[in-house]
């Protein structure tokens, strides 16, 4: 930023509200938000480069007994102790990661395009069509979300392709009110009007003048979308409807776990664990990018 | 004669002569629906622009003057196709733009630009002055090459007193008058026949409107531009315009030679306006 370059004598008419403040510095946007975001950023890092690398960095094969003992507790050999079929908790808990990761990505980019078109159009169009996608958007809204994905689920077949499908839609509503929220506030300002004087089609306003002051309020959105999507997953792979048995999932893990929880509650206590922090740091982060780009929450959903 | 009851005058038959029409407006309307609440209740009719007729010529600057909600902004948006007229006709060039389809309305935008009154948010403050000034240009196809296209931008910002540097820079590094330069350089950079000047200059200061103003001035000769000035500040009107037209409860009640309305105002609501200049009235009653 170059604000002292000002040369010209004319000057700024005082007292006019301006729409936006200028950008701030960087250091200062990262000193206002403190360090709750920046954990949440490292937690999240931590466990995308854990699930990138699981296959080479897991020290025992996940899936097949690689121990004498059930139910061992933690030691030098199986950190986290094996479970009841002798398997290394630790390597199945960084190959469950992975789905974790894997179904939070999918559903927020899912969400994010499919329903960021969607609100983009519906605000931008108004009318009929915006119509018509409210009510989709009130239908959806009027089944709570668990059951809502259990019904998908339970239509669509278990695995992990259908589990995204059915978070996705699960999702969908709020992303499409936030986008069509914002989109309809930045329609009004002036410098669309000025755009459609100039002689600009619907796809270069859209596009150029609506979408990158939209794109922040639903990079906040995505963000918590993420955690709730890596939630539903562990939830429903927890009812024996997601991913399904052998291949390791937290969700299903703390469910095979819970037989025996007396037993060695610790098979049952480190996913547990695992998805807490990440879903701690998710959220921290996506606080922390509100607070960035929708200071005053206008757009909460 | 009661304000409300006034006739429409014709425009005056002496200004025309010899000159060509350029936009012609011809007794347009644009109401808007007012609903006492959402459901039931009498739908109202707000009828903001209620039959204008005014005629611009070629090279000539147009004054629209009248107070605030008296129709003015809803006759330029009407008048621009930007919000949509109920019914009448809007003649540029003699092409009727309420018959036009969305292209060939877009295509003629190019002929027919506008100032707006707010210099900060008319801008879209994430993109440089470039690419502000330069998105007509690609819009309209004009330039073909990039370098084309900046040598051109370069140009139209010299010319409103910006420099060519300043295309890098961003809307929020310029003072108001600096910014209303920017728009002002981005409604002239497709070189319009006709600029709508929506209150240009009211959100700025006065010691910056002048500057503005003398602009306009210069760049009319320059571009040979016919402006449609709307105002409702009668001093800047007056100084500037060759005609003026004044607007009052949607209507026209009259219009003219700048110096014979101002001077001997025919009708009873100009006289209220002119009553209400600052420094007027102490000058007209000794």
């Amino acid at each position: 930023m170059r604000t002292s370059e000002l040369t010209d004598p004319t000057s700024t008419a005082e007292g006019l509200p301006e729409e936006e403040a200028p950008p701030r510095r960087r250091a200062a946007v990262l000193r206002e938000l403190g360090w709750m975001p920046l954990a949440g950023f490292a937690v999240v890092a931590f466990v995308i480069v854990v699930a990138a690398l699981a296959p080479w960095i897991m020290p025992h094969d996940p899936l097949v007994s690689t121990s004498t003992q059930r139910f061992a507790g933690p030691s030098a050999a199986h950190w986290f102790g094996t479970d009841g079929y002798s398997r290394d908790v630790f390597s199945r808990m960084l190959l469950g990661s992975r789905v974790s990761i894997f179904v939070g990505f999918v559903v927020t980019a899912t969400v994010l395009l499919v329903g960021g078109v969607l609100g983009l159009v519906a605000g931008y169009a108004g009318g009929l069509v915006d119509s018509i996608v409210g009510r989709i958007v009130d239908v959806l809204l009027a089944v709570p979300g668990i059951l809502l994905a259990i019904a998908i689920v339970a239509f669509l077949g278990p695995g992990i392709q259908n589990v995204c499908i059915a978070i996705s839609i699960h999702q969908l509503p709020a992303m499409v009110r936030v986008v069509r929220g914002a989109t309809l506030s930045v329609r009004k300002r002036p410098f669309v009007r000025a755009g459609r004087a100039v002689g600009m089609g619907h796809t270069r306003l859209l596009l150029r003048h609506i979408g990158p002051f939209v794109l922040g309020v639903a990079m906040v959105q995505a963000t918590l979308g993420f955690a709730d999507a890596v939630l539903y997953e562990a939830a429903l792979s927890y009812l024996g409807i997601g991913v399904q048995l052998p291949e390791p999932t937290w969700g299903n893990m703390i469910s095979e776990a819970q037989s025996f929880l007396t037993r060695q509650p610790l098979n049952a206590i480190f996913p547990g664990l695992g998805l807490t922090l990440l879903l701690l740091g998710v959220n921290f982060l996506g606080d922390g990018l509100r607070d960035v780009f929708d200071p005053e929450g206008r757009y909460r959903s | 004669m009661t304000i409300e009851n006034a006739p429409v005058p014709a425009p005056l038959a002496a200004a025309a002569n010899g000159r060509v029409p350029l936009l012609e407006v011809r007794d347009l309307h644009k109401h808007y629906r007012v609903h006492a609440s959402r459901w039931g209740g009498r739908a109202e009719t707000l009828r903001a622009v209620d039959g204008v007729s005014l005629t611009l010529y070629r090279g000539e600057t147009l004054g629209l003057v009248g107070e605030s909600g008296c129709g003015k902004s809803s006759l330029a948006n009407a008048l621009l196709m930007l919000d949509p007229p109920t019914s009448g006709q809007v003649v540029f060039a003699g092409q009727d733009l309420t018959r036009m389809n969305a292209r060939e309305m877009r295509r003629t935008r190019r002929r027919l630009q506008v100032v707006f009154q707010d210099p900060y948010s008319s801008l879209n403050n994430r993109m440089t002055v470039g690419q502000i000034v330069g998105e007509p240009l690609v819009v309209h196809r004009i330039g073909a090459t990039a370098t084309e296209r900046r040598d051109r931008v370069a140009q139209v910002l010299d010319s409103v007193g910006l420099s060519a540097r300043d295309a890098r820079r961003y809307p929020h590094e310029f003072s108001g008058g600096q910014r209303q330069r920017i728009g002002i350089a981005r409604a002239l950079v497709t070189r319009p026949e006709v600029v709508v000047c929506d209150e240009p200059v009211s959100a700025l200061d006065v010691s910056v409107q002048a500057q503005v103003l003398n602009l306009l001035q210069d760049l009319q000769e320059e571009y040979e531009l016919s402006y449609l000035f709307i105002s409702h500040d009668l001093s800047l009107v007056a100084q500037l315009v060759d005609r003026v037209a004044v607007m009052y409860r949607g209507t026209i009640v009259e219009q003219g030679d700048v110096r014979a309305v101002f001077t001997e105002p025919a009708h009873e609501y100009t006289r209220k306006l002119l009553a209400a200049v600052p420094g007027r009235r102490s000058r007209d009653r000794p």
